[in-house]
């Protein structure tokens, strides 16, 4: 589902590679874990995955369609199949649980629907909404000011975000970094179970080995940007709850 | 002079001239209003589109600070010569300077957007016009109003100049009074003037808390551009005036004034800046609230707000009927109103330092002028530093248009220029203004950019 061949980024020329000869794939409901330090070039990949890095070399294949090679109207039509769940902080506080939640399906809604949504949303988007934070968890919060809430529900509802978007591939970048420990494992089998259900190719990075081992199907290792696969072969993930 | 002086009081009171001030008020706020209307329903899509980086962002974001940088006195002397005198050039005048500033002020703040959000919007495939709906205002707009805000307590000052120029309302009215030496009624106007720019004030504090009043501003916008819409829109007459203006010339005698001119033009600006220091430095420290008791400081304050709430421009038109047309007018008008500003700032310099060692002093049991001396003041002095060369720059722009009323400099002869109809002459008036004003500006960003100092709101 998401394909990675060799790919090389670096920020500006001669300097050193961001991340050097960077090979990976996610198949349909695989779930993959990264580990890696801080600095490694998680956040790097994950943007690169997106589109938003530009690449020295390499391809990104997502569902057999080549990212880097897409523009405009294309370009979007592809971000629109990948899901990314970031650290924090990249939900409009501002604005109402329910905007944030069907800004997922933005991709594919027309401009007007859009600009109607913001100011008059009608009972069957609200219903989607409402069913998207059900999953996660926190459907009560649907009318809540995304400000309000506390840093575990604001990350169920980037999640549920993910989830309105129908992607093929989910990008989860240090979803559970600032989240306690007890908090992390709910999310992450949230997120794993989603995944699963979804036949969602998932990618995840993490700091902690013994999360990673738990929860992911597979494990790979980010080291100065050099991607190798772990050395401990991980547990299958069997514990879904 | 003392005679001169004493012609100012007792200030015309009586409750006919103040009924008939209703019309040149509402005049002026209506101005500002309709101005800002049209400013923002310009500047905000021009600063959308900049936020959103489409292609061509970067020259439309240097088209507007190159725009924003002809000061509205020029704009409004353009304007006057090219829709006539009244409200409707005022106006223009305001929508044109605003529509600019604003579209380069929301530009910044949604340029300066938390970047994570909005990349996670595009993350999701929604187009840019999305993303702005979705992302940049949402994100951005407490900002914007509180900038929108204060760029309309500013547009109500600004349109009480643009009116001395033939922009109709409070300011025509002064020029009026002052050249019926009618001084009294002078003084009215400009007790009428600090007690606006207070209600404004309060105003747009009220509006900083509450945002969605804002738009209770639209209807009153609204009225004051269908009240001095022009009725009729002379676009031959206003081709031809346009035309007469290019190519830009000067004559020889001119162009052999014009490095005089200059001199006289920075002249201005440098003394008046330093006046304004002198006086600023003593003034602040006595309205310091930490440094002075409450009563002292708040009447101290309410002396710094009415050289404040006075613009240069009107300062100016007073002062020339004080000590004639020339650039000591010119000097004195940038000292007391930049005096009232550096003051405040000053002040507010003062009462932010960090409290720790001012503390460790007062616990050694210094004397409060001590403690002033060896606490308080070095450590305000870098914030003030600060204040004092964006007011250097500030008033670069301010003498060059404060001669238009008779003050020296480029602006005196930009003004008769246009009073004489050479305009040829007045266009290469204008250009040379705004080469200066661009250059100050480039100069300070310099200094700022060498002595590492951030950008400070002035």
């Amino acid at each position: 589902m998401l394909s990675i061949e060799n790919l090389t980024v670096r920020y500006r020329r001669g300097a050193a590679a961001v991340l050097c000869d960077v090979s990976l794939s996610v198949g349909a409901g695989e779930r993959v874990a990264i580990i890696g330090p801080s600095g490694s070039g998680k956040t790097t990949l994950f943007r690169a995955i997106s589109g938003f890095v530009p690449i020295e070399a390499g391809r990104i294949l997502v569902a057999g369609a080549d990212i880097l090679q897409a523009r405009g109207g294309h370009l979007r039509t592809l971000r629109r199949g990948i899901g990314v769940i970031a650290q924090q902080h990249d939900l409009v506080e501002r604005m109402r649980v329910y905007h944030n939640v069907m800004a997922g399906a933005l991709g594919r809604w027309s401009t007007l629907r859009a600009l109607r949504f913001l100011f008059w949303p009608l009972r069957a988007e609200l219903d989607e909404a409402s069913s998207a934070l059900e999953r996660v968890g926190v459907a009560e919060k649907l009318r809540a000011r995304t400000g309000e809430l506390s840093g575990g529900q604001q990350q169920r509802v980037a999640i549920a975000r993910a989830l309105v978007q129908q992607p093929l591939v989910m990008l989860a970048d240090e979803p559970v970094a600032s989240l306690d420990p007890d908090l992390s494992q709910h999310i992450l089998s949230l997120l794993c179970r989603l995944a699963g259900e979804g036949r969602i190719a998932l990618l995840c990075s993490l700091h902690q080995h013994d999360l990673a081992e738990r929860y992911f199907d597979r494990i790979v290792q980010l080291q100065d940007g050099v991607l190798s696969e772990s050395a401990r072969p991980a547990m299958q993930f069997a514990t879904a709850s | 002079m003392a005679s001169l002086v004493a012609g100012f009081f007792p200030p015309d009171l009586s409750l006919s001239y103040l009924a008939a001030l209703t019309v040149p008020l509402l005049q002026t706020v209506g101005m500002a209003a309709g101005g800002m209307l049209i400013a923002c329903v310009v500047g905000l899509p021009l600063a959308m589109l900049i936020g959103a980086q489409v292609r061509g962002a970067r020259l439309l974001y240097s088209l507007l600070s190159g725009l924003r940088a002809i000061p509205d006195l020029t704009l409004a002397i353009l304007c006057v010569v090219v829709v006539g005198i009244g409200p409707a050039a005022g106006m223009l005048a305001l929508a044109i300077f605003y529509a600019a500033m604003l579209g380069k002020v929301f530009a910044d703040l949604f340029l300066a957007a938390d970047w994570r959000p909005i990349e996670a919007l595009r993350s999701v495939g929604a187009t840019r016009l999305m993303v702005a709906f979705y992302g940049l205002l949402p994100i951005t707009v407490t900002n914007l109003v509180s900038m929108g805000c204060y760029s309309f307590e500013c547009a109500v000052r600004a349109a009480v100049i643009v009116g001395a120029v033939g922009g109709g309302g409070l300011g025509a009215e002064l020029v009026g009074t002052i050249n019926a030496f009618d001084y009294g009624r002078a003084t009215t106007l400009i007790i009428l003037l600090v007690i606006l720019v207070s209600v404004l004030d309060s105003l747009s504090w009220l509006l900083r808390r509450h945002p969605r009043a804002t738009l209770l501003l639209i209807p009153f916008g609204l009225a004051a551009l269908w009240t001095y819409w022009p009725e009729t829109i002379a676009l031959r007459h206003a081709a031809t005036t346009i035309g007469a203006m290019f190519p830009p010339t000067l004559p020889l005698p001119a162009l052999q004034a014009l490095p005089r001119l200059l001199l006289e033009t920075v002249f201005i600006a440098g003394a008046g800046t330093l006046l304004a220091a002198a006086l600023a430095m003593p003034l602040g420290l006595i309205a310091a609230r930490n440094l002075v008791p409450a009563p002292v400081a708040a009447a101290t304050r309410m002396l710094l707000e009415t050289l404040r709430a006075v613009p240069e421009v009107i300062w100016g038109l007073v002062l020339v009927t004080l000590v004639g047309v020339g650039p000591i007018a010119g000097v004195l008008a940038l000292g007391l109103h930049s005096a009232g500003v550096l003051g405040k700032l000053y002040a507010e310099a003062c009462e932010n330092v960090r409290r720790a060692p001012v503390q460790a002093l007062e616990a050694t049991g210094a004397p409060r002028l001590a403690v002033a001396c060896y606490a308080t003041l070095p450590l305000a002095s870098g914030p003030m530093g600060i204040h004092t060369l964006f007011r250097l720059e500030w008033n670069l722009r301010a003498a060059s248009v404060v001669g238009m009323i008779g003050a020296g400099g480029i602006g005196q002869a930009l003004y008769n220029a246009q009073q004489l109809f050479f305009y040829d002459q007045m266009m290469a008036y204008v250009l040379i203004t705004w080469a200066i004003i661009l250059l100050a500006d480039a100069l300070s960003d310099w200094t700022r950019r060498r002595l590492g100092w951030a950008a400070v709101m002035a």
